[in-house]
């Protein structure tokens, strides 16, 4: 795209460029708008149509599974809100450094249309996997597994902060009173650390790829190994998404193998580079070289289906399924398949053609070592519980809640056995 | 200085024992480092075959990518001189990652070594070497040494 293709943009930043700078903001907005509709206004229609998808996965889920809502990680639900209202605010900078002659016209047509573009790429990208990790999950409520942990009655899709201690926790875990599942979205990510030593054994969480889900069976509160390589426990299924038409023509640079571990010294001393980089270009002061330097510092490139297949090869994981939003050709398909990749495409939005995988996640729900089994109690029934646990303590007798209802159910069941009937 | 040819192995191997002298590195037992490092840049298939368990066990996600065929970066990893002429950094850091695994930090300096050699030897110019070298991330104390040993016509 040059400047001579596009459009009205031009002629806001001409207006903004007379006026130098009085009454500048509100055309500012109207520029900031102009420009994502020039830029990405033609694949908006469709953003709106997946959003209303995940939104409507939401509400399924909340019928099913009773949960109150879904916590999504910031920039996503962000994006939710408002998908052209998201990408406005990544042209903040921009504009400003555009309305004070800080970037030209053709700088800002190129920098500010790619943060656009990978705005809208990235949070497609997180869109189609939550919408996958909520039908799964929605499946699994469907066959009798609750949420048990959190017990805040949220499921979060974000692990924002939930690392500090040094373990990796599970996003959700689910149960049906026998078997087990904790999921992981986006895992293993760093852990928290406070010196050289800590840095070495969390190194290999920084620099190590990332699936969109890890599944494994029973109630499993951490997945670190530290200092262990991978990083995490092996898992029982890997899910991958993919969200676009051409996936398997598209590539990643991979900087883990190449990047070697940082001391905790050089972390900070880099920290407080960027710091000052960062300050430099806000000063518009000397700019440094180094960002640009590290910029031209790719990593290894691989092909989208070579990482999939990394995945399996690095995990190690008991089964790897691949899901796709489009068809797959037939040879990519193979080249998976011959990996021992179980590859569900044209999955689009349809919360049936994701049956499969969940049988693959009950499969992969492993018996309660534990065997405190949830049962839900409607408000009566906890009222009930309370009123029994006080009258068998006024006659001495102590017990806990699961031998109460333990007791009550004998009780039900002696008495429906005699031939009395419910009522 | 304007030289056409690579060095030869003899001439790396000298400049590499100056250099492991110069940072107080001891001859350990086995092969020796700058021995392994000729062969990881110039013949790496022979190399990496020699460490192909040591790669296994130090450094999982490396060894997969070297050694699986489904899994080869389009870089050119592995491959006579990594890369290093075109500006690959990603797969130069490779073949630094693999002599670091094996031999530590002098095996990671004596890779940045070799690779300045040859191309000092194929560009004849220092200042084109230092603006490489940067480009490169080759470290301090090889760039240090190279313009010392080669400034002023002096060197090998």
């Amino acid at each position: 795209m040059s400047l001579s293709t596009t459009g009205s943009w031009l002629e806001v930043y001409r207006e903004i460029a007379g006026r130098r700078g009085r009454g500048a903001e509100q055309l500012l907005e109207e520029l900031k708008a102009r420009f994502v509709r020039e830029v990405v206004g033609s694949e908006l229609p469709r953003a709106a149509e997946w959003v209303s998808h995940l939104l409507s996965a939401e509400e399924r889920l909340g019928r099913v599974l009773g949960v109150k809502g879904v916590v999504y990680p910031k920039e996503l639900k962000s994006f939710l809100g408002g998908c052209e209202d998201h990408l406005r605010k990544k042209l903040f900078i921009y504009a400003h450094d555009l309305a004070r002659g800080r970037l030209t016209p053709d700088e800002f047509l190129e920098r500010a249309g790619a943060a656009v573009r990978t705005s809208l790429l990235t949070n497609n990208r997180s869109l189609y996997q939550s919408w996958v990790f909520i039908t799964l999950v929605a499946h699994l409520a469907e066959r009798g597994f609750r949420l048990i942990y959190p017990d805040d009655m949220y499921l979060h899709l974000e692990r924002s902060g939930r690392q500090r201690t040094g373990e990796i926790p599970p996003n959700a875990v689910l149960s049906d009173g026998y078997r087990a599942l904790s999921l992981f979205v986006e895992a293993p990510r760093p852990v928290g650390w406070e010196d050289t030593g800590d840095l070495a054994r969390a190194w290999k969480l920084y620099v190590a790829l990332r699936p969109d889900m890890l599944a494994y069976g029973g109630r499993v509160a951490s997945i670190v190994v530290p200092g262990g390589d991978p990083p995490v426990l092996r898992p029982d299924v890997v899910v991958e998404c993919k969200e676009l038409d051409d996936w398997y023509r598209r590539g990643r640079e991979l900087k883990g193998p190449v990047v070697g571990p940082l001391t905790a010294e050089e972390w900070r001393d880099r920290w407080i580079t960027g710091l000052y980089t960062g300050l430099a270009e806000v000063l518009n002061v000397q700019p440094s070289e180094v960002k640009a330097r590290l910029r031209e510092r790719r990593g290894l490139r691989l092909k989208d289906p070579q990482i999939v297949i990394l995945y399996k090869r690095f995990y190690e994981p008991r089964r790897m399924v691949l899901v796709t939003r489009a068809p797959t050709p037939p040879e990519v398909r193979r080249l998976l398949e011959e990996e021992g990749v179980e590859v569900y495409d044209e999955v689009g939005f349809s919360h049936e053609k994701l049956e499969g995988v969940v049988d693959i996640l009950e499969e992969a729900a492993s018996q309660e070592a534990l065997r405190a089994d949830f049962v839900e109690l409607t408000p009566a029934a906890k009222e009930l519980l309370r009123e029994a646990l006080e009258l068998l303590r006024r006659r001495g007798v102590e017990e806990p809640p699961p031998a109460v209802v333990e007791r009550a159910l004998k009780h039900l069941v002696s008495s429906l056995s005699s031939g009395e009937q419910p009522h | 200085m304007q030289i056409s040819s690579m060095p030869s192995w003899r001439l790396h191997r000298l400049h590499a024992r100056r250099l492991l002298r110069e940072l107080g590195v001891e001859r350990g037992p086995g092969m020796p480092i700058e021995v392994f490092v000729d062969l990881l840049v110039d013949a790496p298939e022979e190399a990496l075959r020699l460490v192909r368990d040591k790669l296994r066990v130090g450094d999982r996600l490396l060894y997969l990518l070297l050694f699986e065929g489904k899994l080869r970066p389009e870089d050119p990893v592995a491959r006579h001189d990594w890369g290093a002429w075109r500006g690959s950094w990603a797969a130069l850091q490779a073949a630094r990652r693999v002599a670091e695994l094996v031999a530590g930090r002098p095996g990671r300096l004596l890779v940045d070594l070799h690779v300045s050699l040859d191309y000092l030897w194929r560009v004849g110019d220092l200042e084109a070497y230092c603006r490489w070298a940067e480009r490169m991330g080759v470290a301090e104390e090889v760039v240090g040494y190279v313009l010392r040993s080669f400034s002023g016509g002096g060197g090998a």
